[in-house]
Order: C-alpha cells, then sequence, then structure tokens
C-alpha cells in the first residue's frame, strides 16, 4: 500500500497529512517533502492520525525535523498522533510527551502568537 | 552445603527438649499454619515435576519445603515429624543431584510422605487423628529402598539441580552501526525481547540525530542505555543481540545483585542528610531549610552547566537511578507478616462502624449548613473509603492458593477410576475474600468429582468416541464487574436435557407439559434429591450433591447455573461476589421499613398500577414486557401492618432463570453498604441475610431473595 500526504496550507503554515506507513521506505521522500515545507512556509503542522505503521526510522525522521525547527525558528506540530506512532515512540524508549510534543492548544497556541521570520 | 545441612538430625537431651516444649507453646500455631503451607507447596511442585520431571525448579522448591518442615519441626519441639521428613529429604537430595529419577513411583512416595507428615501434624496438634505407625514404617522403608537402589548406581542422569540464578540488574549500553536498518533490523524488535527477560528501563538517546538537511534517513542515529533486572545470566542477554553483534558496540555490566539491596543495607546507607539535622536540633526552621534548597543546584545541572556531560548523559543516569530505586522497593514490598484472621475481621468490622457512622455525620453536616464543618468531613468521607477499601483489601487473597488442592484431586480420582484427567487452572491471580475461598472449596470439590465421575469416560471409551484419550478440566476465575466468574468445564459426555426433563417428570418436579428452556431443565439437577446417575458411586452421584453446592453458593450471595451440549461437555459456572463485607444495593420501602434487595439479582423495576392489579384476580401474577411475573409483596410476606400505596412498585429479580417480582410502597435508590450479621435471636428469620444501618441511625434488613421465593412457594 503506497502512503499518500496529502499538502495543504493554512495561515502561512504547510499542513501536511500522511496517510498509511510512515517508515523507513518512505523516509527520503518525506524527509525531502519536510524540507521543502519548511523552506517555504512559516512552520508545519503534520497530522498523523492516518498513520498505519511507524518504526525507528519514522521516528528519527521527526526528531530531525523538530530539531530543524528549532534552529531555524520556525513552527513544527504533530497533529492527532496515532497509535502506532506514539508505541514506536515509546517502545525505542523516547518520551512521547517531548517526541511528538503531545499539547492540547498547541496548533491555536501557535497561531495566536506566529514565531517571527 | 545442602549436603550437610540435610544429613544432621537434631539431637537433643532430655533437658533440652523439656525447654523447648515449654517453650514451644508459642511456637505451635505458627509451625502448624507454616507447615501447613509449605505442605500445600510440596503438594504442587510434585504435580508439577510429575508433568515436567525435567523442571528443576521444581524439584529444588521441592526439597526446600521439605528442608523447611524438618528444620522448623525439630526447632519447635515436633520431633517426630523433623525425624521423618528427615528421610524424604534424604532421597530429594539425591534426586537434585539427578542420581535418582523423577517416576511415578518417586512422586507417589513423596506425596505418600506429605498425607503422612498432615497427619502427623494434626495429630500434633491435637486435632481428632491417629497417626498410624505402620503406614509411616512402610513409607520411611520405601524411602529408604529408594535410596539403596541409587547406592547401586542403578540410575545415574544428568544432574538436574542447579540453583536458580539470582535476580541481576544489567546495564546494557547498545549502540547500532549507522547502517543497520539496511540488514533489515529494527532495534525496536532487540527491545522488545529484551523487556521479556525481566524489568526493563529504556532510555533512547537522539541528540545526535541531525537536521533534516544532513539527515540520512537509512541511517540509524540512536542509541541506547538500559537497565535490565532479571534472573537471566549475561549469556542469554548476549543470545539477543546475536544477529546483530557485528553490526554494534555493545556493553553489559552487572550494576547490582539482588543482595545488595537489601532493607537492612538500605536503611544504613540513609544517613541524616545537614539540613534535617539543623531543623531538629532547633538552629534553623524547615522553611528556612526549604528556601536554601531552593537556591541549591543539582549534581546533574551544575555538570551541564560546566559542560562536563551533556543533558542526555545526566538524564540516562536518572533513569538508572529511578530503575534501581524501583526495584529495590519492589523487594521491601514483597515483605508480609502474618495476621490472624480474627484480628482482620474486627478491623472489617469497626471500619463498617466508621463508614456507618461518617455516612450520619455527612447527613447531619449537610442540614446544618455549616462550611466550616463540611470540609473536613467530605475529608473524612474520602479517607473512610479508602480505609475501607483497603481493610477489605486485606482479606482478599488470589484464589489459586486453593487450585493446589484441585490438581490433587484430579490426580489422585482420576487414577483411582483408571481415567486418564488433566486439570488446567487459569486465573490464579483473581483475588476473593478469603471467606469466599474457604466456603467454596467444599463445592469446587463436588463439581470437580462430578465431572471426574460422570462427565469424563475412561481413555479407550473417549477414543471410541473421536476424542482424545487424555479429557481435560478446565478450572478458571475472571473478575466479571463485581463479581468472580468460576468455571469448571470438562470435555466430556456432557448432559442430556432430555433425559434430564424425562426423569424430573418421573420424579415429579415438573408437570408434562411444562414448556422449558435448555437453562432451565439444566437448573433442575439442583433440585433437592434429583439424580441421573444410574448407579451410585462413593465418588459422587448419591443424589445429594447439587443441591448441597447450590445452597451454599446462594448462601455466599453468588449464583450458579449450567451449560452443557451432548457430547461436547458439561460447564458450570458460578458467579460470586468479590467480599461478604459489602453490598451493593436497592433500598426500597414498606411503610416506614427499610429493605435492600441485592443489585446484583435484579433486572429491572416497574410501577403496580391499580388496573394492573384489578387484572390478576388476586392471583399475584403480573404482565411484564408480555410474560407473566409472579410477585411477593414484602408487606404480605412480612406480615407488616400497613395499607398498600395506589401505586406499588415492583423490582424484577432473576434467580435461577426465574424471573419473580418483589414488590414495595417505594423505591429509595441505590445503595452500597457494609452488612452487619443479624443478632443471635434473629438469625433464623426467613427472607432475611442481614442488616445494615443507614446514614440516619435507622436500620434496613437485607431480604434474601432465594429464601423469600422458596418461602412464597411454601
Amino acid at each position: 500500500m503506497d502512503t499518500e500526504i496529502i499538502k495543504n496550507e493554512k495561515d502561512g503554515f504547510a499542513l501536511l497529512s500522511i496517510i498509511g506507513s510512515f517508515s523507513i521506505y518512505e523516509a527520503t521522500r518525506l524527509r525531502d517533502e519536510f524540507i521543502r515545507c519548511f523552506d517555504a512556509h512559516k512552520g508545519l503542522i503534520l497530522d498523523l492520525g492516518e498513520v498505519s505503521e511507524c518504526d525507528t526510522a519514522g521516528v528519527q525522521l521527526l526528531c530531525s525535523a523538530r530539531r530543524t525547527a528549532q534552529n531555524e525558528g520556525k513552527g513544527f506540530v504533530i497533529e492527532k498522533p496515532s497509535k502506532s506512532v506514539i508505541n514506536a515512540v515509546t517502545s525505542i524508549g523516547l518520551d512521547s510527551g517531548e517526541v511528538l510534543e503531545i499539547q492540547r492548544l498547541s496548533r491555536e497556541a501557535l497561531f495566536a502568537t506566529p514565531p517571527e521570520g | 552445603m545442602n549436603a550437610e545441612l540435610q544429613t544432621e538430625i537434631p539431637e537433643n537431651s532430655d533437658l533440652d527438649r523439656e525447654d523447648k516444649m515449654n517453650e514451644s507453646g508459642k511456637y505451635t500455631d505458627t509451625y502448624y499454619q507454616e507447615t501447613e503451607e509449605r505442605l500445600a507447596e510440596v503438594e504442587e511442585a510434585v504435580l508439577d515435576i510429575e508433568q515436567n520431571p525435567h523442571d528443576k525448579e521444581g524439584v529444588n522448591r521441592l526439597f526446600r519445603a521439605m528442608h523447611t518442615i524438618k528444620g522448623s519441626g525439630a526447632m519447635c519441639g515436633f520431633d517426630d515429624i523433623a525425624a521423618f521428613t528427615h528421610h524424604v529429604e534424604n532421597v530429594l537430595e539425591k534426586v537434585r543431584r539427578g542420581v535418582i529419577p523423577v517416576t511415578k513411583e518417586l512422586t507417589d512416595i513423596i506425596l505418600a510422605s506429605r498425607d503422612q507428615i498432615k497427619i502427623m501434624l494434626e495429630a500434633a496438634y491435637g486435632k481428632d487423628v491417629v497417626t498410624d505407625a505402620e503406614h509411616s514404617a512402610c513409607i520411611t522403608a520405601a524411602l529408604k529402598n529408594l535410596l539403596a537402589e541409587s547406592w547401586q548406581g542403578k540410575t545415574i542422569d544428568p544432574p538436574l539441580s542447579e540453583d536458580k540464578e539470582q535476580s541481576r540488574t544489567y546495564r546494557i549500553q547498545f549502540r547500532p552501526d549507522k547502517g543497520i536498518f539496511g540488514t533489515g533490523t529494527d532495534p525496536t524488535f532487540l527491545l522488545a525481547e529484551l523487556a521479556e527477560l525481566g524489568e526493563c528501563s529504556l532510555d533512547g538517546h537522539k541528540h545526535t540525530i541531525p537536521e533534516l538537511k544532513d539527515f540520512e534517513p537509512e541511517h540509524c542515529y540512536l542509541y541506547w542505555n538500559i537497565i535490565l533486572t532479571t534472573e537471566k545470566n549475561m549469556n542469554t542477554i548476549r543470545d539477543v543481540f546475536i544477529f546483530v553483534e557485528d553490526n554494534c558496540e555493545l556493553r553489559i555490566d552487572v550494576i547490582g545483585e539482588q543482595a545488595n539491596w537489601d532493607i537492612e543495607t538500605d536503611i544504613g546507607k540513609e544517613h541524616k542528610k545537614i539540613g534535617e539535622i539543623l531543623v531538629e536540633r532547633g538552629d534553623i526552621s524547615s522553611e528556612e531549610l526549604r528556601n536554601a534548597l531552593k537556591t541549591q543546584k543539582r549534581v546533574g545541572e551544575i555538570l551541564v552547566e560546566n559542560d562536563t556531560v551533556d543533558k542526555d548523559t545526566v538524564h540516562s543516569a536518572l533513569i538508572e537511578q529511578r530503575h534501581v530505586r524501583k526495584i529495590s522497593k519492589k523487594q521491601q514490598e514483597t515483605v508480609s507478616i502474618r495476621v490472624a484472621t480474627d484480628k482482620l475481621d474486627t478491623l472489617v468490622n469497626l471500619v463498617g462502624e466508621l463508614v456507618i457512622t461518617q455516612a450520619r455525620m455527612s447527613q447531619i453536616v449537610s442540614s446544618l449548613d455549616n462550611t466550616e464543618l463540611a470540609n473536613p468531613i467530605e475529608e473524612l468521607e474520602l479517607l473512610t473509603v479508602e480505609l475501607r477499601d483497603c481493610a477489605l483489601n486485606m482479606r482478599m487473597v488470589p484464589i489459586g492458593t486453593s487450585f493446589g488442592k484441585f490438581r490433587r484431586l484430579v490426580r489422585d480420582l482420576s487414577a483411582d477410576l483408571d481415567k486418564n484427567i488433566e486439570l488446567i487452572t487459569e486465573g490464579a491471580e483473581t483475588e476473593l475474600d478469603k471467606t469466599i475461598i474457604d466456603r467454596l472449596s467444599d463445592p469446587l470439590v463436588h463439581l470437580i468429582r462430578n465431572s471426574i465421575d460422570h462427565g469424563i469416560h475412561t481413555p479407550e471409551e473417549r477414543k471410541d468416541m473421536g476424542k482424545p484419550r487424555v479429557g481435560k478440566i478446565h478450572l478458571s476465575a475472571t473478575h466479571r464487574g463485581a463479581n468472580v466468574e468460576i468455571i469448571v468445564r470438562d470435555d466430556g459426555m456432557g448432559i442430556d436435557a432430555e433425559l434430564v426433563f424425562a426423569q424430573a417428570l418421573e420424579k415429579g418436579l415438573v408437570s408434562e407439559d411444562a414448556e422449558l428452556s435448555r437453562a432451565e431443565i439444566f437448573s433442575l439437577l439442583f433440585t433437592p434429591g434429583f439424580s441421573t446417575a444410574k448407579e451410585v458411586s462413593d465418588i459422587s452421584g448419591r443424589g445429594v450433591g447439587l443441591d448441597v453446592v447450590r445452597r451454599e453458593i446462594d448462601s455466599l450471595g453468588g449464583t450458579i447455573r449450567i451449560s452443557s451440549e451432548v457430547g461436547r461437555g458439561t460447564a458450570f459456572v458460578l458467579s460470586m461476589p468479590l467480599t461478604l463485607a459489602i453490598i451493593d444495593g436497592l433500598l426500597v420501602g414498606v411503610g416506614p421499613e427499610r429493605f435492600v434487595l441485592p443489585l446484583s439479582m435484579i433486572e429491572e423495576c416497574a410501577e403496580l398500577t391499580p388496573e394492573q392489579i384489578a387484572k390478576t384476580r388476586g392471583r399475584n401474577m403480573t404482565p411484564i414486557r408480555g410474560e407473566l411475573i409472579p410477585f411477593i409483596r414484602l408487606r404480605d410476606i412480612f406480615t407488616m401492618s400497613g395499607t398498600n400505596p395506589s401505586i406499588e412498585q415492583i423490582v424484577i429479580v432473576k434467580v435461577d432463570n426465574l424471573r419473580v417480582g418483589i414488590v414495595a410502597d417505594e423505591i429509595v435508590g441505590n445503595l452500597q453498604t457494609v452488612i452487619k450479621p443479624l443478632d443471635r435471636l434473629y438469625r433464623d428469620a426467613e427472607g432475611i441475610s442481614g442488616a445494615t444501618i443507614m446514614g440516619d441511625g435507622t436500620v434496613a434488613l437485607i431480604a434474601d431473595i432465594p429464601e423469600l421465593i422458596r418461602c412464597a412457594k411454601d
């Protein structure tokens, strides 16, 4: 099953919905897409609600994206991480709260005060 | 070392012994209880090794239990038990070393010895049993015989015994090569495998993951520090990494052994901190100490600021610390003390009184409108609830403690009857009130006997029927809401509903035109005097069994039902309350009186209107949802004064698939309440199983619904 990436834009942010697998097989394609999003937008919102499968390579990609956003002063929000994403993070001993930054109002908060630059 | 231990028989001078006997009175109780438990362990272990003769741990457990029985027997003055057990221990020591093999002969002798020790124990404790010296000598001779055979070198097996590995804590540093994904390995699987070995704390390090522009999706950047506490040895841990060994850096160190974390040593380490001493001596206030501590930095923070280590490394060390603490705390938790049941009962009773008093106080305060008082009362309420749960919890024991005895029962009985039957137990950890477990024992023995005797055929007969030669009895316990469901299921011949009906007809228990569902037909089996067994055996089938089982289950507030299919098997399903001390009930009123109906039996509530009553024509039957339901008026059955209100309330209860209405004046509401027994004078009152005291101090009676129905039938 091919992974589907749906791209939208909202208030200057790129909104990517990933449907299907989020693993080493898609990692290169996803990395390139993330880079494009960060380059052209104020930040990236990832909707992972429909991710059916996630592996260690997928989690690393999320960590890398978070690091990029921090270094470049961009926004990065993971929305509705699916169970398989959360499991993938916790099963390799990472803190899901930290990696996924699960906060309820994060998106609204982000829109209220868009980051500079 | 063990060889030394087991050959010494304590010899006491007469004087010495007298001293011990005088002193031993207080130890006798403890020894009796302890030995009973050890004997249960012996039984369990023998059955385990019988099933799996290579079960080293089982043999060790068996040896340790016998060794304890002997040792503490000698210490407490039970010299005959010690001397007898000594012979058993000698044999077991040879079994441990693999000199004597595990055979049916051996397990039979050990079980016979166990039974003999039990009899000796009971005789010594003043119970009405006689020790048969001849039998005892027979067993001793058989044991000696086994030893003699082993000396002739008849059987030499590879050594069995090797003490179980002690639990150790390891630090595992695992750093896979960047290209590990390329070999098709995801570290997740390795980590999951490690977690299966024991208590595992994982710490993934992600600080080497670069930004997206430098990120190679196929590289593995993560590495791990893992703290694992396990009984497995270093090699087993290494085996997990066997396929990636060449593709990773791996370092495994032992960081702690179980013995290092004894409570004493831990307590010994806890020196008072300087701040605590200063506060104790009154030199500073605790407020001042807190303020000073706030400005103090943690070692980790200081080191990070100095750039000595990074944040990740400190975090990893913290995880290690937390893991070790958790493990040592767990080991402390397993410490337990023995408390007499009556002390526990007193506690539960007192807590019951407290709950009632507290409810009364809450009620009074709510009418006073005093907020100052309301807050502490609310807190008191929470504390009382917690205390009540805690007290009740102390009485809860895992049902598995009684499972061992059933295994023995199945083993011995099936051997007597030339049947081959295996008992499979499930849910041994399910907890129930101790009283319920004790009182369930006889009914369960009966049901299991029933299955062995009537349910399961001999291996040859089973083979002819196309079934496996070995029959199976499943005994399982699971939580179902506020109840525990216990199922005894066999894969035997099943019960023929038509045959049951025919017999019931013959005995005049049902009329020919009665239309009964299968469940209703099966419940006829619980009628006193009913037996379908064609011949009476000495095991079961005297026709006095199942009704006694049902009565006992009823009296415990439980229910029992049968499901069965001819040729497939039979299941007895028991649903028991978790505790006898508390009841979930529906409070109903008749005039000024209050009654509690057990919620577990209630199906629904409805109104009984004058129109409906007019239609009953004095027959006490009314249609509810298309079914004609007989009803009992509490006012009538307890011959209470007063007149029925124009609209009455009918509570539909279900007992043995029979729906009956209980009619009251009003329904007050749900209530979780502490059951108080009735005074001796009223204990025989029919239809009442107990009482409870309400918040306002009045007493509500708890209705015994099955009994009420029986009374009404008569």
